[in-house]
């Protein structure tokens, strides 16, 4: 890996991450703050838990206000965390070698003694590194929260969400890196891999309402994700593994496809 | 016996149907400067490209320093300096941030070398790039070709957007570099800037190579368009039996036309009758195309 490229890549991120990491601080100690007021609102409860299963499977799990963890399961966890993730991450994988081509400044970059698998794996370790930076800023700020306004939560669980949450990022990482190596277009590598983590959202989301669709759960990176319930069940490993190795299929992908082919100018 | 330092045989690259180029053989030797002439689109960059290991070619074979610019690229551009012809940098850095990165990338700069070269061609380090003309862009794309004194510099279009001062400049860094046995190829659409600097040219037209030529060739056979405007009546026939001379239009006060190798009878000629102005351009890449090569590239 080339170190100088590690740094530059890095380096350029450090404005939009501290952003996001304040989002996402901000989100967490909104959420903890008026945990409290909604855990006391048994009539909202009791409204809540009235739902047709339908509407509470398509934004998170059963019982989901009983506990903190079932509210946090719900919210941030279910949607707006991931969604935060996966942008980041999709718009990183897509610019790390596609936003260079397009801009132009690949050519000069590549005539340097530089190999394009090492320029590869220098700007995904970047924006791997970037991500954890973001899940780290993730746990402290909910971890605070938690303290702050005395919200009970076990730390090595949301820890543990959280790391499950860094899997999915870095599989969307590198799903939109391979597609950006694959075909030197930006935008069309944040289309696929936005209409893919729509599709496979929406998948995971109807799966246990839908007969016909549960089958196809098991394509959704959602489910490996956070289909157990992490904050409530823990860590499922076999899961994590999952997106572990498609995080590793796609990079050796984008590393395969970067190699192969014509630079545009 | 010459070393080569670039080779390329039959090499050929197509962009769907299109022809990027076709064929094309090359040598360049150490030591030398060597122009890669062609008007915009002929494949001049496109045969850069490939020798960079940007593109692949479809055909033939490419060498630099004697190793395949396909397996051994890596070898070859730690050797090499480049400035593409579209230069586009990282606009949130600076001078100094942007050739600071690319040293580290290469390792082993003295920059000491790097602050003389911005010196002489006037670029100052701590601008922040997004700040610079194209000129400045430039000449910032020259600091990072030459600061690592590279064996061979491949620049494309070198003094396009340079003023004519740092292009003087340039002009004087391209003598020091073959004077220190630096090879470099430098294409470019502009003929008598490429006969000022090198010693041999390649003439690319169509994705093919049409002629290869020792610049002192080319310029005693070059065509010059002439102007003659007379202050008096003249005799045209004076000008009859001069060597190299193609009369295009002539009237009673003035005469046309196209003049091949030296001048001195031409002038001679005229020199006997009164002259008010005179006048004589370069030809364009295009033109001198032409009279040598024709639409199909035989020559005439």
């Amino acid at each position: 890996m080339s170190a100088e490229l590690f740094r530059k890549t890095l380096r350029e991120q450090r404005w939009g991450l501290l952003g996001w990491a304040c989002g996402l601080a901000f989100i967490s100690l909104f959420l903890l703050y008026f945990y409290p007021f909604i855990s006391r609102a048994q009539e909202v409860l009791k409204v809540l838990d009235n739902l047709p299963p339908f509407i509470k499977n398509l934004v998170g799990k059963n019982n989901f206000m009983a506990t903190p963890e079932g509210f946090l399961n719900l919210q941030p966890f279910s949607i707006l965390a991931p969604l935060i993730f996966i942008i980041f991450a999709i718009g990183k994988g897509g610019d790390a070698t596609a936003g260079e081509e397009e801009r132009g400044t690949l050519d000069l970059l590549l005539s340097q003694p530089l190999p394009r698998w090492r320029l590869v794996l220098a700007k995904f370790a970047a924006q791997a590194a970037a991500l954890l930076g973001l899940s780290l800023a993730f746990w402290s700020s909910m971890a605070f929260g938690t303290w702050l306004f005395g919200v009970a939560v076990n730390w090595l669980r949301l820890a543990q969400v959280i790391f499950s949450l860094l899997l999915l990022g870095l599989t969307f990482l590198s799903m939109s890196l391979a597609i950006g190596c694959l075909s030197g277009k930006r935008k069309f590598s944040l289309g696929i891999c936005g209409g893919f983590a729509l599709v496979t959202y929406l998948i995971n989301a109807y799966a246990p309402m839908i007969e016909g669709l549960r089958p196809y759960r098991i394509v959704s990176p959602f489910y490996y994700y956070n289909g157990q319930a992490v904050l409530i069940n823990g860590l499922v490993i076999s899961h994590a593994l999952v997106l572990s190795a498609l995080s590793t299929v796609f990079f050796a992908a984008a590393l395969f496809f970067f190699s192969r082919r014509d630079l545009s100018t | 016996m010459k070393n080569t330092v670039i080779k390329t045989d039959g090499l050929s690259k197509n962009y769907g149907r299109r022809i990027g180029i076709a064929e094309v053989d090359l040598e360049v030797f150490a030591g030398e400067v060597f122009g890669y002439l062609g008007p915009n689109g002929a494949g001049k960059t496109t045969t850069i490209r490939i020798l960079l290991d940007l593109i692949r070619a479809h055909a033939g074979k490419a060498e630099i320093f004697g190793l395949d610019v396909r397996r051994r690229s890596l070898e070859i551009r730690r050797r090499v300096g480049f400035l593409p012809g579209e230069l586009n940098l990282y606009e949130d850095l600076t001078c100094d941030g942007l050739l600071r990165f690319f040293a580290g990338l290469r390792g082993n700069i003295d920059w000491s070398y790097v602050e003389e070269l911005a010196a002489r061609l006037g670029c100052h380090l701590s601008q922040p790039i997004a700040s610079l003309s194209l000129g400045n862009k430039r000449k910032l794309g020259l600091i990072q070709a030459f600061m690592h004194r590279p064996d061979l510099l491949i620049l494309d279009e070198p003094t396009s957007g340079l003023d004519p001062l740092v292009r003087h400049e340039f002009f004087g860094l391209v003598a020091e570099a073959k004077e220190a046995g630096q090879t470099v190829f430098f294409s470019s659409h502009n003929l008598p800037e490429v006969a000022r600097v090198c010693d041999r040219v390649a003439i690319i037209r169509n994705g093919r190579l049409a002629a290869l030529e020792d610049v002192a060739d080319l310029k005693s056979r070059s065509l010059r368009s002439v102007e003659i405007r007379f202050g008096g009546d003249f005799d045209a026939r004076a000008f009859a039996a001069v060597a190299g001379l193609e009369v295009t239009a002539l009237d009673r006060r003035s005469l046309k036309g196209r003049m091949k190798g030296e001048m001195d009878p031409l002038l001679k000629a005229a020199a006997r009758f009164r002259i008010d102005d005179f006048s004589s351009q370069e030809p364009g890449l295009e033109d001198v195309f032409l009279a040598f090569y024709g639409e199909n590239g035989h020559v005439r």
